[in-house]
């Protein structure tokens, strides 16, 4: 019986290294993908953004309620305009 | 609430336009009465958010301790709500809608009646929660705005509240990430904040335009943290406070399934003679696969992760891939109330599981775990709830809906489609990312360092209450609602 559990104490120490072992590869892979493709997107919207700042001169929070006040204008056009 | 008979569904639902109606008949313009009691649901906290803004710095630390008052009215109202239909005058008689002076509604009917229970509780529980650092009153202004904004999208019965719900929600997200990354000058809240406005774009878009309506799907894509944007949802929640998290936890959850839900739904009608996109039911084979491989790709990256929160956010990440997979793979009848009742014994088990280690979340990393684990030998009930936690976790499928969850699953997995394998094993992957982390906090080698760790009062008060919600719950019975189907519309809507 004592055979029983040591053998099936191995196994699950095995394959739970096997997956700790796949799941670091597919990590390191998910983390590239981020930096590289997710790093190419996010330096286009940082720029993006840098243009927008360099027009307007305000705070962060400013442009952001900016934006949202744009979308509100949008929403109440929809709103009332159909 | 007057007790109506059971509405009439159409065989399919047609697309009436645009958002958020489908498969619910919308309602007659003589049925709306003036604004009341859900409106306050969602003025109060708004007030409430104000006041803090407003008051006096003698008082302002008085108001932001009393904060969660202002969410305590619309939380009893909505029990109220759950108990009428669950055990007074059935589940059909919860029917309230009204109107609101510059257009639209809001509705609380057995459609929405879960999801609205769920953020309501949530809210007074993330106001009160015990945090690492004080609350300040920006902070907590902005957990009653996110907390109305959540109410709304859920409670809206026309496009305009749902966008400012939509919108507002990312906008409370984005000033609670900034105020928790001050380090870094809230540099770390940008990329979850254009994330979340986007996807209210989305959303935005599709109440524009029927065609747009798949759209919704995006919406609820990026909400529920599918690949490929796992990364912001584990950045998001290691950043956020325990009781942030709570509420993103719960509300972003449930308003992202509900659209993930309208997204498939337009896709599947678009098939058959819908507007636009006329070939849109073709995509749904190719999407279920591409969202179970998302499952097991998440499933895998969270299993890498060293942070409990991230842990967390992965295993989310992984459920909300598989439940997107389910509702895209299966058919209506069997899919929808699956996924809604798996949610909802998911997302419970989520807050409970977060409420029991928010004393904790300062040895989160997986080595202080290990090093100062040991919870089974100084805190058992505590142990024991993480415990009851993990095992509601692991028998989801089976607890809810009479095992809708599993049959989905077995529905997958037997039609060999390619979906099955990968989203299977995305979900046990999450699974064991989360049950590691539990079984190292409870094992661990040494005895725990933290002083009184077991449950307070408070935490009792917390487990009493869940343990009564669920209770109403589960008194809807499936699969009208509880615990039978967290969106009942899709039992209804499918499977007449």
């Amino acid at each position: 019986m004592s055979t029983l559990w040591r053998g099936l104490g191995a196994a699950v120490y095995l394959t739970l290294r096997a997956l700790f072992t796949v799941a670091r590869a597919v990590a390191g892979v998910d983390r590239a993908l981020r930096e590289g493709v997710g790093g190419a997107v996010t330096a286009l919207a940082r720029a993006f953004a840098a243009t927008i700042a360099h027009m307007h001169r305000g705070s962060a929070q400013d442009m952001t309620l900016l934006d949202l006040a744009g979308l509100a204008l949008l929403l109440v056009g929809r709103l009332f305009g159909s | 609430m007057t007790p109506t008979a059971p509405p009439a569904f159409p065989a399919l639902p047609t697309l009436p336009a645009p958002w958020p109606a489908l498969g619910t008949p919308p309602p007659a313009a003589g049925d709306f009465d003036p604004a009341g009691p859900l409106a306050l649901l969602i003025l109060l906290p708004l007030v409430g958010a104000l006041v803090l803004a407003l008051a006096p710095r003698p008082v302002v630390r008085l108001a932001t301790r009393a904060a969660v008052l202002w969410t305590l009215p619309g939380a009893l109202f909505l029990l109220a709500a759950a108990w009428f239909g669950g055990a007074a005058h059935g589940a059909f008689a919860v029917r309230w809608l009204e109107r609101l002076p510059g257009g639209g509604g809001l509705v609380l009917s057995i459609w929405n009646l879960v999801p609205a229970l769920l953020v309501g509780l949530a809210a007074p529980l993330a106001l009160a929660v015990p945090e690492a650092r004080e609350k300040t009153p920006s902070r907590a202004a902005f957990l009653l705005v996110l907390t109305a904004a959540n109410l709304a999208v859920i409670l809206a019965v026309g496009p305009g509240v749902a966008v400012a719900g939509w919108l507002g929600g990312a906008w409370a997200l984005c000033f609670l990430l900034g105020e928790a990354d001050a380090v870094n000058a809230g540099q770390e809240a940008s990329a979850p904040f254009v994330l979340h406005a986007f996807a209210g774009a989305c959303v935005l878009a599709a109440a524009l335009a029927p065609p747009f309506l798949p759209l919704l799907l995006v919406a609820g894509v990026i909400r529920l943290g599918v690949p490929p944007t796992h990364g912001v949802q584990a950045r998001t929640f290691a950043l956020l406070p325990t009781g942030a998290l709570l509420l993103v936890v719960v509300g972003f959850a449930v308003t992202g399934l509900a659209a993930a839900r309208d997204g498939v739904a337009a896709l599947r009608a678009s098939g058959v003679g819908g507007p636009g996109w006329g070939v849109g039911a073709a995509w749904l084979g190719p999407l279920a696969v591409a969202s179970a491989l998302a499952a097991a790709w998440v499933g895998f990256v969270a299993l890498a992760e060293g942070d409990l929160k991230r842990r967390l956010a992965g295993f989310a990440s992984a459920q909300g891939a598989l439940w997107v997979t389910l509702l895209l793979a299966c058919d209506p009848t069997l899919a929808r109330p699956a996924v809604g009742a798996w949610a909802l014994v998911t997302l419970v088990t989520l807050v409970l599981l977060v409420l029991a280690y928010a004393p904790l979340w300062a040895f989160a990393r997986t080595g202080d775990l290990k090093a100062y684990g040991g919870l089974g030998r100084v805190a058992l009930v505590r142990s024991t709830l993480l415990l009851v936690g993990l095992a509601a976790l692991v028998f989801a499928p089976v607890l809810s809906a009479r095992g809708a969850g599993a049959a989905a699953l077995v529905d997958v997995l037997a039609r060999r489609i390619p979906a099955g394998g990968p989203v299977v094993l995305g979900g046990a992957l999450g699974l064991l990312a989360v049950g590691l982390s539990v079984y190292r906090t409870i094992r661990g080698e040494t005895a725990m360092p933290l002083p009184a760790p077991d449950l307070s009062a408070a935490e009792w008060c917390v487990v009493v209450l869940f343990g009564a919600t669920l209770f109403l719950l589960s008194a809807l019975g499936p699969p009208l609602g509880g615990l039978g189907s967290l969106w009942p519309v899709f039992a209804a809507a499918g499977g007449s």
